[in-house]
Formats: C-alpha cells, structure tokens, sequence
C-alpha cells in the first residue's frame, strides 16, 4: 500500500462552488465521525496487507476546522493499526480562517509535515462573492504561523476562472503567492458542478464566469509565471519547487493503490476500485455495526488499467513513459498508437521525446481529446 | 351473368389524406359484422405500426364482407389502397381490380389536390364512382356546399350522397346501401382463360411470395400451374383464398373474386404489382392492359450509423425488400461513410417510411446523405449515362449537357395564399401552366416544377407558407435539358463525398452558401480550426469555419476520486461513436442530415 486519504467532511461554511461531500451543519457528529474512521481503520488493516503506508493526506471538507484532538488520535491510529513509513508524507487540508498557532503547532507535533492552504484568491472582494471566510491578510497570517510552526513543506490552493474574475486580477493572486514563496501551488480552473449555488447563479445570469478565452488565458499565465518563479508544472494543475511535488496526488497519478477512509472516500487496490457512502449518517451506523460502508465496487479489466493508464499519466508533464508502457501492457506504444500519435503531433497536442511521450501546452488544455485520440485505438 | 357473380360489388375507398377513408373502412367491416367486436381495433386495415400511427396507409389490404340487404347476400370485397402521390401506380391498379369506387370528401374541407387526383385516375379505370360526404358531426361541416363543389368541380352527382360521420356512424348504413345498390357487379367469365390482376403482394415465411389477385377472367385452384405474363417465371399454386381480413384458404377463385394466391413464390420481385397471371394449360392471349415496371424516383445513400452495422443494414434491406417490390437497394461505398446502400424509391414518403422502418422494426441507426433524383448525362463522347449518385457525376469536361426529371404538379389553395403559393413554386423553378378557379375562394395551380427541388423541402414549405391549407399532388412529366453543377463540400480541404450535391446553376451559391453555415451549426470544435468550404468544380463559392476547440480537460480529480473523469471520457467516447471521419475531421451523423434541412 502506498497511500492513505482520510477524508473530514465537515465545514464551518461550504463555499458556494464545493461540490464536495462535506456538511457545514453537522460538527456535533464529529465525536461519532472519527469513533466510526477508528473503527474503519481497524477494519481495513484486517482486510488490505497494509503495513506502513508512505503517504497520509488528510482531505475535506476542512480537516483544520475540526478540534486538533480528532486529527491527532486519527494519526495515532493509523500508526498503530496500518503503520506509516519514516519519512512519509503526512498532508493536512487547511482553511486560513480556522489556522491558530496553537493548532499548527500541535499538527506539527502529532507529525503532519506538509499543509495545503486554500487561499484561492488574493482578492478580498471575490473571496467573499464566493463564500470564503478568510481574507488574504488571514492567510498571510497563517502561512507565516505555520513556516514558524515550523512547517516546511506548504502548499497554497488557488482557483482562476471564477465569476467576475479577470485576467489582471489573476495575476495579481499569482504575484501575491510567489511572493509569499510556498513549496507547492495547486491552480485549478473552477469547475461549475449542478446543484451549487455559484452554478445557478450563472445560470440565473447573476453571475458571469470568464469565456473559455480567459479561462486558457489564465492558466497559460500561471503556467509561464511559476515557471520563471522557479515552479516546475508536473501535472496540469500542479506546480513545486524541485523535490516538493506531492507524493499523495503523485500516487494517484501512477496509479499506485491507495486506501481512502471516511465518508465519500475512494479506493484502488489491486486493480479494485471502490468507495464509501457519501452519506455521513450511513457511514457512521455501518462502521457502529463494525461493517465497512463501501457502496460502490469495480473491478478493472485489463483494458480499463489500460485506459486508466493512458487518462492518468497524460495529466503529468513527464506523460506516458514508453518502456514502463510497454512493459505493463506488451505492446509496441509508438506502433499501435501511430495513426494516434501522428495525428496529436500535426495538430501539436504532443510530442515523443527522451522516450516519452506527453502533452504540449496545448495538449493540456484539450487533454480529454488527447486521451480520446490513444483510446480510440484500444 | 351467374347467379354468384351478381352479388359481388368490388370496391376500394379513395379520398385525400385525413379525409376520413380508414375511419370509413373500420365502420364498414364492423357494421357487415366481419371483425368480431373483440377484434375490431382503429385503422384495422393498416397492420403496420407506422400505418396506424401515422394515420396512413402504406400497403394495400382487402377484405371480403358479407352484406345483406332485402334478403339478399352481398359479397363486398374492399380494397384498401394508399393514398398517397407517391404510390399513385399502387392506386391505379388497385382501382383497376374495382368496379366502383367509395370517394370520401371532408364536409369542411372539401376537394383536395389528392380528391382530384383519385377521382380522375378512378374515372381512367371506368369506375362508378359513389360520392360519401363524411364528418358531418364537425361543427364545421358545410355538406350543402361540399355536394355543390362535387358537382361543380368532379362532374358527380352528389345531392343524394350519403351525408355520413365515419367516426360516429351516422348514416354509414347509407354508403353500405349505395354499394349495393349502385355499384355494377364484376363482369368476366369463370369458363374463359385465366387472368388475375396483381394488385399488391406481401411476403410470408411458411407460404413464400403471396400475391394479392382480382380474378378478371377464368379460374384458378390449387394444383393449377401458373405464369407471370410480364415476368414470365411459372409456378404450382399451393394455396388460394380470401380476406377476411386474415386470409382464409378457399377452394378455388373464380372470375369476379378478389383474393390472393400463394404459389411457393420466394421473391416478391415475380409477382409485381400489375402483372397478370395466367394458367399455363389454358393461357389468356392477352395480358391485362396497365402494367408498367416501377421505377424509383427518390434516391439516396443509407449507412449503418456504426460501420460495424453494415450486415445488420443489409439484412434488415432484404426483409423489407421481401414485403416491398418497390425498395430498390445496391451496395455503394463512401469515402466518408463507408459502406452503405444506395436505395431507390417511389417518393420522399416512401423514402421516410423507409428510413424509419429500418430504424424502428430493425433497431438501426442510420446515415442517410441528401436525397437525389436519377439525372441523365449526355457525354461528349456521344454516349449517355444516368446519375443517382452526385458522387458519380463525370467531371465537366466529359459533359456534353445534362438532363433532369420534371414534374407536372397541382396545388390546391385557399385563394389568399395564391401569391405565397405561386412566389414558392418560382423559386423551386417553377414553370407556370394555368390557374383555375373551383369555386369562389378555392384554386388550383398548375406548375412544372424539377423534381429535385420537389424532393428537398416543397411539401414542407408550401404547408408552412399556406399554414397548412394548400394540398399538392404531382406526376412524372419526362426530362429536360437543365444547366445543372455538382456542388461539392470541403472539410479541412478534403472533399466529403457524402455530402455532394447537384443543383441548378443559378441555386449554387445560395445552397452552398446555406449548407457551409448549417455544417458550422452542427460539427463540432476540433483540435484544430477547421474550414468548411462549397466548390463547384474546383472554385469556392463559400467558406466558413469551426474555430479551434479551447479547452477540453477536467482541472481536478480530487481525493483520488476519478469516476467522474472516467464518465466523462465514456460520454466523450460514445459521442465519437456517432461522428464520422471525413479526412481528420469528426463529423457527426446529423450534418449529413442537415443539408436537407434547409431554411
């Protein structure tokens, strides 16, 4: 086993985009919550050969906003029942608004050692147009608690394309951050899912996103500024100074397994896919019941590792690595995808160098077609 | 004239479309008592689904009735008929099985361009024709003035003619008098040589070909031997009988009867509509008069909208062939859609009921390209060639000069929508005949109109343009000498067979203009900018463009949850199904569609 998710799926105020299983209603479950993620920790280590895991990402909903004890006696868990390895990766989601000093450093001393920060925006105004509680001056607070906390691997979440937001002031955020000099910065476009109140609003026309324009705008600048700011892209969304890539979301990307625990949480262990309920009450009676809360469960086929395979590793810059290919699937990359490489390399989606072959610039922003072209010819 | 004969009346009901004539029908079979009450159901004639939902008939039906009026026994045989423009051979010799014919008018609507057309192709065949005023419940009803445009316009009698509503019954014991009544019973001898007109076939699995006969001359009983004048193939009769409506085997039929033969025929291609069947021991000398080979009128490319479909395809064509002698089909290959057919039909309703037959009964998805008449090419070289496919049009410089087919078509109108109807027929090419009034506020229009303009949107726009009001109806004329280019589009710089067209000169650049801007509509953004341009020969008279795809990728999966990739790409992929590869563009399948659809 390589990788642990835990996910918190509480929040002081979901954010008007979060489509995420997450309750801003419900913290007076938490004691019943992490008794049952206990109880499920147990569990899996009699179900999985899980012994020692490299990396532990604690997800949400807002893993900061719950009382520290929960976090620390989670962990503790963890090292009893599944093991982690020395040196693992041990991330926790955070929101400014819910960071103390107090708090950063107890996290340090139960042995997070990575933090991702949802900043977003460094813009105060459309931070509170889309439901955040902090400001940027919150978040230079608490950024600056957590480096003398003595945090030393820390990662800011940003989103561009949001309602109302424009290219200059895209940049202003991308300034503001790369002066703050993290080790890692997530930049994602925002993705408008049904059912949330930032999507009827756009839909209602209370509200105007970019155009697809902008939005590729945008992430071409993050792209060009971190580059010179000294972050490498190493997946699309995902930038770090050499040596802070993260090595949870790498795990996924590689397609390595991966235990998720909590509600809503996703699995893949050999070659399996499966996932808990989404529904908290559920969860917690399943797992009261000593009965794991899986509700969903498939089972890969060759082809679907293959697909899997080909979807994941073109979302990193170093893309498909041939040999590796070949090896795993047995067969000649560049001939049996000739016709498909061919066609991307015209239309300047991709190139094959250095016996890889992976997304240009533009490849990323049409990464789906790239992707559909390969699976095309599975 | 024998005893049996006397009492047989042969009819068929004809009227415009929505005239009420499967209503009529339905109440007839019930009041003669031939359907039990448990059986009767709407439009018992039509067994096809699409037959009853599209309130059309599309195959021809009969039925034998037993009436009995005075005390005395009738044998009626209906024949139901088609009645639409497009099966006007079908019409014609189901009429010539007749004596009389049963003419159905709307009492609010009155004559229509197929009333017309009906009447006069019944009044070729000498048919008594018995005028019947229906939807007289209709609030809208106008019977008195309706019987005076009989008159006036058809030249019948109709002041006593039954005044009835089909739905409800009123008064349909009238028409069943007047069957009796007026009508002349068949003449013909049982004593002379066989012959039986071929009014219709149909295709059963045990039984082979079956063929649907009115006995003109002569006999025939199972045993006999049998020969097809015009096809000339001879076989045994396995079986004769009746409908009732379901058929029931009888001993023999006799000179004066309408019934079917089953002959272990396995092609409904040997027994065509309007041939003659003798008997081979005592041949007639003559076959019966009217017989002519089918020819298609409308053709157009049918593919499988999954190449791997193209067995299916095949299959599905050959059983609908079995049942339709009319369906014309050859396998023709597309650059850009691969394997298909190119089919021949009698009309465009013949061509859409076609199209979904295949898609309903045989669960297919198709790509049908843009329907096309047959052109006939005078080439320099002195021969000539005919043209179903634009695709194989020589190149101009082997073409001497072109011709097309012409149609002489009418158009009944409400005399306020003659402008529209006339400013419609102009820019389909319209070639004005005459006009007349047939009564007041009613016209008819006569026009030569290119059946190529016919075919794409005629109906639908003069429907639209006269909100609905104007009926047509229309003929082969013959060909003519026309200035005709093949319109070609370009993908990507590549030619797309599948959507070539031709067209009138001086149409050329509105149409290719129309069909650039409709395929920008429907094909989707690329990886790369695509132009869309019309040619004819070489030269672009149009150009669009499908702007390069921007953005096409899922910014996050979160906590390792890649389900939602995963669906997306699914979707993306059964969507690419659907698309075609012309060169490196991805078409979808309703662009070939769409150039139909014009305006």
């Amino acid at each position: 086993m390589s990788s642990l998710y835990i996910h918190i799926p509480f929040c002081e105020k979901k954010c008007a985009y979060c489509d995420f299983v997450s309750f801003d209603s419900a913290s007076d479950r938490a004691d019943d919550y992490f008794r049952a993620l206990e109880k499920e920790i147990e569990i899996s280590s009699g179900l999985y050969p899980v012994r020692g895991v490299s990396t532990v990402f604690f997800g949400g909903g807002t893993p900061s906003f719950v009382d520290e004890g929960y976090i620390e006696s989670t962990l503790e868990a963890v090292r009893k029942r599944i093991g982690i390895e020395d040196g693992a990766e041990i991330t926790l989601e955070a929101n400014p608004n819910s960071l103390t000093k107090k708090k950063l450093e107890f996290y340090r001393q139960a042995g997070i050692n990575r933090l991702s920060i949802g900043l977003q925006s460094a813009d105060n105004a459309l931070l509170l147009r889309i439901g955040r509680l902090h400001t940027a001056e919150m978040f230079a607070r608490a950024y600056h608690q957590a480096r003398d906390a003595g945090f030393r691997n820390i990662n800011v979440d940003l989103i561009y394309a949001l309602p109302g937001q424009t290219v200059k002031d895209f940049e202003n955020t991308l300034c503001y951050v790369a002066a703050i000099a993290p080790d890692h910065i997530s930049a994602y476009a925002l993705t408008l899912s049904t059912g949330t109140p930032m999507h009827a609003d756009i839909a209602a026309g209370r509200l105007a996103a970019p155009d697809e324009e902008e939005d590729r705008e945008m992430y071409h600048l993050a792209a060009d500024f971190l580059r010179e700011e000294g972050y490498e892209r190493y997946e699309i969304s995902n930038f770090a100074k050499k040596g802070y890539e993260c090595a949870h979301n790498l795990a996924y990307w590689h397609r390595k397994d991966y235990l998720g625990l909590g509600a809503a949480a996703h699995s893949c262990v050999g070659e399996v896919r499966f996932s808990n309920t989404p529904d908290l009450g559920g969860y917690i009676n399943c797992l009261s019941k000593g009965k794991t809360a899986y509700n969903s469960r498939e089972s890969l086929d060759a082809k679907q590792v293959e697909t899997e395979t080909i979807m994941l590793s073109l979302r990193l810059e170093n893309g498909i690595e041939i040999k590796e290919y070949e090896r795993l699937f047995g067969r000649d990359f560049n001939s049996f995808f000739a016709v498909a490489v061919k066609r991307l390399k015209d239309a300047g989606l991709a190139e094959v160098s250095g016996g890889r072959f992976y997304a240009t610039d533009r490849g990323f922003d049409l990464q789906n077609s790239v992707v559909l072209e390969l699976l095309k010819f599975l | 004239m024998s005893e049996y004969k006397k009492y047989i009346r042969n009819f068929c009901i004809i009227a415009h479309i929505d005239h009420g004539k499967s209503t009529l029908a339905d109440r007839l079979i019930e009041m003669t008592g031939t359907v039990s009450q448990r059986d009767l159901k709407e439009q018992i004639l039509d067994t096809m689904d699409l037959e009853r939902e599209r309130g059309i008939t599309i195959k021809s039906q009969a039925v034998r009735m037993l009436y009995v009026k005075d005390g005395q026994e009738y044998i009626f045989n209906l024949i139901d008929t088609p009645g639409h423009v497009d099966f006007t051979y079908e019409v014609s010799r189901s009429l010539a099985a007749c004596e009389g014919a049963v003419l159905v008018v709307d009492a609010s609507q009155g004559i229509e361009a197929q009333t017309l057309a009906n009447v006069y192709l019944a009044m070729d065949n000498n048919l008594e024709v018995i005028p019947v005023i229906n939807k007289i419940d209709l609030p809208s009803a106008r019977p008195g003035e309706i019987a005076k445009e009989i008159e006036d316009v058809l030249g019948l009698e109709a002041e006593h003619a039954p005044r009835i509503s089909a739905k409800t019954g009123e008064n349909v014991k009238a028409v069943l008098d007047a069957i009796a009544d007026k009508l002349p019973p068949p003449s013909g001898e049982e004593d002379a040589p066989l012959s039986c007109l071929v009014f219709d076939s149909t295709y059963d699995n045990y039984k082979g070909a079956i063929s649907y006969v009115r006995v003109m001359q002569g006999s025939v009983s199972p045993g006999d031997r049998i020969r097809f004048m015009a096809t000339k193939k001879e076989f045994d009769v396995t079986e004769v009988g009746v409908f009732l409506p379901q058929m029931i085997p009888v001993k023999m039929l006799r000179a004066g009867d309408v019934g079917y033969i089953a002959a272990s025929i396995k092609n409904v291609a040997d027994t065509r509509v309007g041939d003659t069947i003798t008997r081979t021991d005592m041949p007639a000398a003559q076959p019966l008069p009217g017989y002519k080979k089918i020819t298609s009128m409308v053709f157009c490319g049918i593919y499988p909208a999954d190449g791997a479909k193209y067995d299916d395809l095949k299959d599905a064509l050959e059983r609908l062939a079995l049942n339709d002698a009319s369906l014309l089909y050859e396998p023709e290959v597309s650059v850009a859609l691969g394997f298909g057919f190119r089919c021949g039909f009698l009309g465009l309703l013949h061509m859409e009921i076609i199209q979904e037959r295949l898609e309903r009964e045989f669960d297919l998805d198709l790509v049908t390209t843009a329907p096309s008449v047959k052109y006939k090419v005078k080439l320099t070289n002195g021969s000539a060639i005919e043209i179903e496919n634009p695709t194989n049009l020589p190149d101009v410089s082997q073409i001497d000069y072109m011709e097309e087919p012409i149609a002489n078509v009418t158009v009944m109108t409400p005399d306020s929508y003659v402008g529209a109807v006339m400013d419609l027929c102009q820019e389909k090419r319209g070639v004005f005949k005459n006009m007349e009034y047939l009564e007041e506020t009613r016209v008819v229009l006569h026009y030569e109109i290119p059946l190529n303009e016919i075919i794409y949107d005629f109906f639908d726009m003069l429907k639209s343009r006269t909100r609905g009001y104007a009926s047509m109806d229309y003929d082969i004329k013959g060909y003519q000498k026309s200035d005709l280019v093949k319109l070609d589009m370009l993908l990507n710089s590549e030619m797309c067979d599948a959507l070539s067209i031709i067209v009138h000169r001086d149409r050329a650049y509105a149409r290719g203009r129309l069909i650039a801007e409709k395929l920008k509509e429907v094909i989707p953004r690329q990886m790369f900018e695509v132009p869309i341009q019309a040619a004819i020969g070489g030269k672009i008279i149009a150009r669009e463009t499908v702007k390069a795809m921007r953005k096409d990728v899922l910014a996050k999966c979160y906590g390792g949850d890649i389900t939602r990739k995963k669906k997306l790409l699914e979707k993306q992929k059964e969507g690419k199904k659907r698309m075609r590869q012309v060169g490196s563009v991805q078409v979808p399948s309703e662009a070939f569609m769409s150039v139909l659809k014009m305006n």
